[in-house]
């Protein structure tokens, strides 16, 4: 809640971060390796890496960028998926319409995605939080009502297709194995970006102008081109996770950056943890498998998604991934309270950090 | 407060591990459980696409209910039954009406519940990508539910059926009527703008030219209009008729909006503009809908097919069944029976890659509740189409039978927006 | 220019009706800085409550009453169970509300099904009224801009003339100072959002009158509410009268020089008034 809070925490939190740095690297090879393993260990690959694993992946990289935004810059963005469909639409455009081959289509796609990104930066950076959100929903229904309609370039509802998955002689990404492999190494590439920017003095600057605008602009920061190149550089994360989906789609249609698709990716990124990168494909995972399972069992399978939602902001708001850390908080309590009471009351604070705020409150300016 | 980069990294990734854990048990678990269609040999398992969510949700309903019908007169039932010794499995999966549902659960169908054969889906976005999958999997043999867009059949699936006619095809002998009979000179077109008024809007035009007649504007709306006053202002004065390309909401926002406008054109509908499900929603549009002309799969009153009443007596005992069987219940009846005739002659036999059944079903010939079904060179049918009139009855809107056009057969022209005749 | 005028008053009478939805919602983010996501699905579920009783009973006023203070009771339930706790955490309602409006959506799906409806209206109302220079114009969307109208005056004087009025205006200014001169604050918070609510259920049934009722409605009246407090600035009804003004004369035109793009023209509005006016056309600078 209070400004410093995250330039605060390396220092209060010194002793506790030194021992999950020193064994966090194990939870990862933990994860990748499953990762890695998955297409090995699923009976119906041809079911489970279309439908749960790829689709995951892209999910989880679009609300990757979603999930940068909120906690790097303080901003929910709507858009997230509309961007990551106009970068799917560029791929496609130049694919299908313009039939020029893969190499051609993917970095045009991405670019038309980043520019997309950087248009919506201009029109809505100097707003408010809330009115963000708000201007980046209605920006993407836009774009909607576009792709519906321009039958020159997006061919209206009937969409573009086929999109064929690039084959590179020795990489065959026709191959569904293979693909998912390509999509995992776009995830992780990613995230690590993600990552490297977030810790780069960049990242840093970010960070002070979403706990204090005024202070930073104080202090010589441009803190609009600050915001602005934020929204571009997720929407060059979120234009790559419209890449991987394209190829898995092998078509693209309006219904990708609809209302719904919009949705989706929003509840992927709550239920996921809307505070942690990672936490994004956690959110994913459980979106896909209801989605594919929960009408097994359940006629109102919308019904459950609001509630799990819900439940997530009242209960959990660090989401999924942050009741990993409640858990581990909890315990670290109960550690300390019955070593040394009393201890070290600075601890206290920090460690009561995420539930508080998972959604980062817009406050700039 | 956000989580902060290290702490709760390593706990979010147990977390993530188990989920992971749980998916891959979980998938293994079901292996175990259904042990494979194709591998036992002595089941054949069917998997139902159709609409459960959004506008569409009703899909589902109808397609049980057409289902329930062909099986129950086999002895079997909406779940399963038994031909030619094997025993039947069907499994329903629900989508929103997008193609993206319909890519998701059609792929659950074959690789995950391992179905032989895929019946659906409702709409023609869902169709589009499901031809397209079809071609990605030519072991599994398609047959359509009541998706129509012209080009679902020219994009060379062997394995992809349909036992009705196109979009474009339910136009068929309407525009001839509309001139020759209703004296129509001049029509001023109102349609959605999307691929199946493109279809259904060419087909009647394309007729409705070669007569003679004119079109004296176009008006193509988005999907999802409800305020039509200035739209309607539009229309020329010297117009003979409307012709309106929409659907549901769409079309009952237009007829209402007629009556309040006083518009006293006579009115020729798209195949889904007066369609039971339009009507049966209990807006005040009786004066407008009365004497709209249209065609269509459906049949109205006073249709003397000896086929037809049986038909519609058994799908009025199903749960959830409307008064009438909708457009949907009709194709996914006609679509579904027809499998089951191709699956009879084979008895069951889905050897050799399907050849057996898909010759029975690109050769089948029978007569259907809506009249002769035969099959082209494309795997798509030929079929009768209905001329109806809406017509007040004592109150209530009755959707006469005029005439059938029969053996109709596809244009394949794949229409797109046009402006003045197609 | 027949043509022309004609155009213009489409656009207002489908002004009102849009008017009536944003007014709730600029209503409840002038004094509590929160956005209800759930507004869509308060404006379809109002048309559904209404059209029901309206059927049953065949009043339509009835309908029209019971939507409002039913959706009103339904949005107090909401605002106590789910709202209240961080109702400075504008983020956190925004998406809780959304929540709200997923489950809505769906229920409502199953309750009603996905076929359109419409609210009826008795015979009488459905005739046209000749007007000077338009000929015949239709009687009910005179009568819904007018009703839009006393509603909007109304709302004004409310808020402007009425003792309550100035509490709710000092309780935007300052909560705590409101509250240190004896109001309860939390009454006031509660009141609008039954307010809020209510005016949604209550459009409803007027926009359900007039436009169908079917899945997906309470998605696009969320977003032209939404456009129309962006354009206009947020919580000012004057503000809400004029962007609803605005976005409905524009959607009309662009319905006849531009049909393929008169959902994109009609969102471009908004942003071009965001480039030139990041506040809205009435909004206070406070709120960018």
């Amino acid at each position: 809640m209070t400004a410093p809070e995250t330039l605060v925490t390396p220092t209060a939190t010194g002793r506790s971060r030194s021992l999950w740095a020193r064994y966090s690297w194990i939870g990862w090879v933990v994860v990748l390796g499953l990762a890695l393993l998955f297409p090995y260990v699923v009976d119906r690959p041809r079911f489970w890496l279309p439908n749960i694993g790829v689709r995951s992946l892209w999910l989880g990289i679009i609300a990757m960028s979603l999930v940068f935004l909120n906690r790097y810059v303080g901003l929910l963005s709507l858009a997230q998926v509309t961007i990551a469909g106009i970068s799917a639409y560029g791929v496609g455009y130049v694919m299908v319409t313009l039939d020029q081959p893969f190499f051609i289509a993917i970095p045009v796609g991405i670019t038309a995605g980043t520019v997309a990104g950087f248009l919506v930066a201009l029109i809505a950076a100097r707003t408010k939080a809330i009115y963000f959100l708000m201007i980046t929903l209605a920006l993407g229904q836009v774009f909607y009502s576009y792709a519906s309609q321009a039958i020159e370039v997006t061919n209206a509802r009937r969409g573009l297709a086929p999109i064929k998955k690039p084959d590179l002689e020795i990489i065959n990404l026709n191959d569904i194995t293979t693909f998912y492999f390509a999509a995992l190494l776009a995830a992780v590439i990613c995230f690590l970006l993600c990552r490297y920017v977030a810790a780069s003095t960049f990242g840093m600057a970010l960070q002070g102008i979403r706990d204090s605008p005024e202070r930073m602009a104080a202090l010589g920061y441009k803190v609009n081109r600050y915001r602005i190149a934020a929204i571009t550089f997720s929407a060059f994360i979120a234009s790559i996770g419209g890449v991987v989906l394209v190829f898995d789609r092998a078509q693209i249609d309006p219904d990708v950056v609809s209302l719904g698709s919009t949705l989706d990716v929003l509840v992927v990124a709550v239920i996921g943890g809307i505070g942690s990168l990672g936490g994004v494909f956690i959110g994913a995972i459980i979106l896909t498998l209801l989605d594919n399972f929960a009408q097994d069992f359940t006629d109102r399978y919308m019904t459950l998604t609001g509630i799990v939602f819900i439940l997530v902001l009242l209960f959990a708001p660090a989401g999924i991934a942050g009741i990993g850390a409640q858990v581990k908080r909890a315990f670290d309590r109960r550690r300390k309270n019955a070593s040394d009471p009393g201890d070290d009351p600075q601890q206290e604070p920090t460690a009561t950090q995420p539930t508080g705020e998972a959604i980062t409150k817009g406050k700039q300016q | 407060m956000m989580l902060n980069n290290w702490k709760g990294l390593v706990p979010t990734l147990a977390v993530g591990a188990v989920v992971v854990l749980g998916v891959t048990g979980c998938s293994t678990g079901g292996s175990g459980g259904d042990g494979g269609g194709d591998a036992g040999g002595d089941t054949i398992k069917i998997g139902v696409l159709a609409t459960s969510e959004g506008n569409l949700a009703f899909g589902m309903g109808e397609a049980k209910a057409a289902i329930a019908v062909a099986m129950e007169a086999i002895g079997g039932t909406v779940d399963g039954g038994e031909i030619g010794g094997k025993s039947i499995e069907i499994i329903y999966a629900g989508t929103d009406g997008t193609s993206g549902s319909a890519q998701t659960q059609v792929k659950k169908l074959v690789e995950n519940d391992d179905v032989d054969i895929v019946f659906g889906p409702v709409s023609g976005d869902e169709g589009e990508a499901v031809v397209q999958y079809a071609l990605t999997v030519p072991e599994v043999t398609f047959v359509n539910g009541s998706a129509s867009p012209v080009g679902m059949t020219l994009e060379g699936a062997e394995n992809f059926f349909r036992f009705h006619g196109d979009s474009a095809m339910w136009m068929g002998g309407l525009g001839d009527y509309a001139y020759d009979e209703k004296g129509y000179k001049k029509i001023y077109s109102i349609a959605e703008d999307y691929s199946f008024p493109y279809d259904n809007a060419g087909g009647f035009f394309s007729e409705f030219c070669a007569a003679g007649g004119e079109v004296n504007g176009n008006s193509w709306v988005p999907v999802g209009t409800t305020d039509y006053a200035t739209i309607i202002a539009q229309i020329p004065a010297d117009t003979d008729a409307v012709y309106v390309g929409l659907g549901g909401a769409d079309a009952a926002s237009f007829l209402s909006q007629a009556v309040t406008n006083g518009v006293d054109l006579p009115l020729v509908g798209g195949s889904i503009a007066v369609d039971t499900t339009a009507l049966s929603g209990d807006a005040n549009i009786a004066s407008a809908a009365v004497g709209t002309i249209t065609g269509g799969p459906v049949p109205g009153a006073g249709y003397d097919n000896p086929e037809w009443q049986p038909f519609v007596d058994a799908y009025v005992t199903q749960p959830d069944a409307f008064p009438s069987p909708s457009i949907f219940s009709i194709l996914y009846y006609n679509s579904f029976q027809s499998l089951v005739l191709g699956l009879q002659e084979v008895d069951g036999d889905l050897s050799d890659g399907h050849a057996g059944l898909r010759d029975a079903l690109g050769s089948l010939d029978w007569n259907s509740p809506t009249g002769q079904i035969s099959m082209d060179e494309n795997r798509q049918a030929i079929v009768d189409n209905f001329l109806i009139e809406v017509l007040d009855e004592g109150g209530t809107l009755v959707q006469k039978n005029i005439s059938e056009a029969s053996g109709v057969t596809q244009g394949t022209t794949v229409y797109d927006r046009f402006e003045g005749c197609p | 220019m027949d043509q022309f005028l004609l155009i213009a008053l489409n656009g207002l009478t489908l002004a009102a009706v849009y008017f009536l939805v944003a007014s709730g919602l600029t209503l409840i983010f002038g004094l509590m800085r929160v956005i209800t996501m759930a507004h869509g699905t308060s404006y379809l579920l109002g048309g559904y409550i209404g059209y029901v009783i309206a059927r049953e009973t065949g009043n339509w006023l009835l309908g029209a009453l019971g939507a409002a203070i039913a959706v009103g009771v339904l949005g107090l339930i909401i605002h106590q169970v789910l709202i209240r706790r961080f109702q400075d955490d504008d983020m956190r309602v925004a998406l809780v509300t959304l929540g709200v409006s997923l489950i809505g959506t769906d229920l409502m799906l199953a309750v009603f099904g996905g076929t359109a409806t419409q609210v009826a209206i008795p015979a009488a109302f459905q005739v046209g009224l000749p007007l000077p220079g338009l000929g015949s114009y239709p009687l009910i969307r005179l009568l819904i801009l007018l009703v839009a109208v006393l509603v909007g005056v109304g709302l004004t004087l409310f808020i402007n003339k009425t003792r309550y009025g100035s509490i709710v205006r000092a309780g935007v200014d300052d909560s705590q100072m409101t509250s240190a001169t004896g109001v309860n604050v939390r009454v006031v918070f509660a009141s609008i959002f039954f307010l809020g609510s209510a005016l949604a259920g209550f459009a409803g049934v007027v926009g359900g009158t007039l436009f169908p009722l079917l899945p997906g409605q309470d998605g696009s009246y969320l977003l032209f509410s939404l456009v129309v407090v962006i354009v206009g600035g947020m919580g000012s009804v004057p503000g809400a009268a004029i962007g609803a003004a605005l976005v409905g004369i524009v959607s009309q035109f662009a319905l006849v020089y531009a049909p393929t793009y008169s959902l994109v023209l009609t969102f471009a509005l908004m942003v071009v008034v965001l480039a030139i006016r990041p506040q809205g056309i009435l909004g206070r600078r406070s709120a960018t």
